[in-house]
């Protein structure tokens, strides 16, 4: 009997030294603001309004990550962005778009876009994940594209850059994927608005 | 006794032995006609992901300004920033037809302008030890080491922006011995700079690339 207990205790022992190694943070993070986008405009008037939900946005949860060293990793982090995705947003759409009316209520009647961000994913372990999303609708509420943009950020870059990287990159796939957004070339054709010299030599 | 004693004659010819394989490289600046210094460069990583690709850039870097002391150098990050959003990891081209598509962009075309950028070099780089001892021990030198090979490999693309053109490609390679371990209670660690002399080749390509610009 005291040999199986023994046993018991040593099976315990290494299953939990193999167990994930668990850490918790918690950060305030305002990364840097990307450059002013090298983007034509799309001759459209938008309007922007931040959701609530990002106005003081934070994020937490769990992520599983395995280190160089091939420990399991799982990280519980607590995120706390404040206003800075609205404050990106808010300057980033600005090299996108014709003109890009700030506003708190519903837009005003010339407007051809309303301009809907969203944060569909800020994680930190085994690096730093950012995932954005830009809904764009007409005023009246159709929507008429939705595109998304962000990667994980490698954890080997340097610790301090990590969720710029990150900011920066999410921010120019998204653009990116809007440029080449079929549902948006459909709608622009379809009235009629030409956009795009890029390819002229 | 006489079985150590044979253990450190042999350690002895085995250092020997890799030391005389790996004389320290010595980089002689390449000779290159000088092309317009109001043209200026950047060299940027084929893969920001990858650590190899960024070291290997810095290393090309390094040498073409060497090469080419005069000529204007757009630092890559300046490069990165100035042409937001086209150059990050997610959103660079990633061959051939697709970097010349973004260079037809009339934008890319007038910030390069702006910006007095004139060319363009992609590096792609390798760099891999193999030992057939320990790999890495957690101490340096390790002692359980001993002899290994460091193969170091470069290659570039050079591109004329004005001309929406690839210059040309340029590809460097070399391998040597190295020897890492204790002898008679001595460290010892000889490792050869093999990425040296292969980035010097190659950025002396693409400084001649750049020197005879591109057919008009």
């Amino acid at each position: 009997m005291k040999q199986h207990v023994l046993l018991l205790a040593a099976v315990v022992a290494l299953l939990s030294a193999c167990g994930p190694v668990k850490r918790s943070i918690s950060l305030k993070v305002t990364p840097s603001m990307p450059p002013a986008p090298l983007y034509e405009p799309f001759p459209l008037r938008a309007a922007f309004s931040c959701p609530p939900e990002l106005r003081d946005h934070r994020s937490i949860g769990t992520e599983q990550s395995r280190l160089a060293d091939g420990t399991l990793e799982l990280m519980s982090y607590d995120l706390d962005f404040g206003n800075f995705h609205c404050r990106l947003f808010g300057r980033v759409l600005r090299s996108v778009f014709a003109s890009v009316e700030a506003t708190e209520a519903a837009p005003a009647g010339d407007i051809d876009v309303v301009l809907q961000p969203a944060v569909e994913k800020a994680s930190y372990g085994g690096g730093v994940e950012i995932r954005y999303a830009l809904t764009l609708a007409e005023p009246g509420g159709r929507v008429i594209a939705t595109v998304r943009g962000g990667a994980p950020t490698p954890a080997y870059k340097p610790e301090e850059r990590l969720f710029d990287l990150a900011v920066r990159d999410a921010v120019a796939e998204l653009l990116l994927r809007l440029e080449k957004d079929e549902d948006l070339a459909a709608w622009l054709a379809a009235r009629s608005i030409t956009w795009g010299t890029r390819a002229a030599s | 006794m006489k079985g150590l004693r044979l253990a450190i004659a042999l350690s002895f010819l085995l250092a020997a032995a890799a030391a005389a394989q790996t004389p320290p490289p010595v980089v002689k600046p390449p000779e290159i006609p000088p092309f317009d210094g109001r043209q200026g460069y950047v060299v940027y990583p084929d893969t920001m992901d990858v650590p190899s690709h960024e070291e290997a850039a810095e290393c090309v870097a390094r040498a073409l300004a060497q090469a080419v002391p005069a000529a204007r150098v757009l630092p890559p990050e300046r490069f990165r920033d100035a042409f937001y959003p086209w150059m990050e990891p997610a959103t660079k081209p990633r061959n051939q037809p697709q970097q010349e598509e973004w260079l037809k962009r009339p934008l890319v075309q007038a910030r390069a302008r702006e910006i007095g950028l004139r060319y363009l070099v992609i590096v792609h780089g390798r760099h891999m030890e193999t030992s057939i001892g320990v790999g890495h021990c957690g101490i340096n030198p390790c002692p359980g080491r001993g002899i290994f090979t460091s193969h170091a490999e470069v290659s570039l693309s050079i591109w004329d922006i004005e001309a929406r053109d690839l210059l040309g490609r340029a590809e460097a390679e070399a391998e040597e011995k190295g020897f890492e371990g204790v002898l008679v209670f001595i460290p010892i660690n000889i490792s050869p700079d093999t990425a040296a002399p292969v980035c010097a080749e190659a950025a002396a390509a693409a400084a001649k690339a750049m020197a005879a610009g591109t057919p008009r």
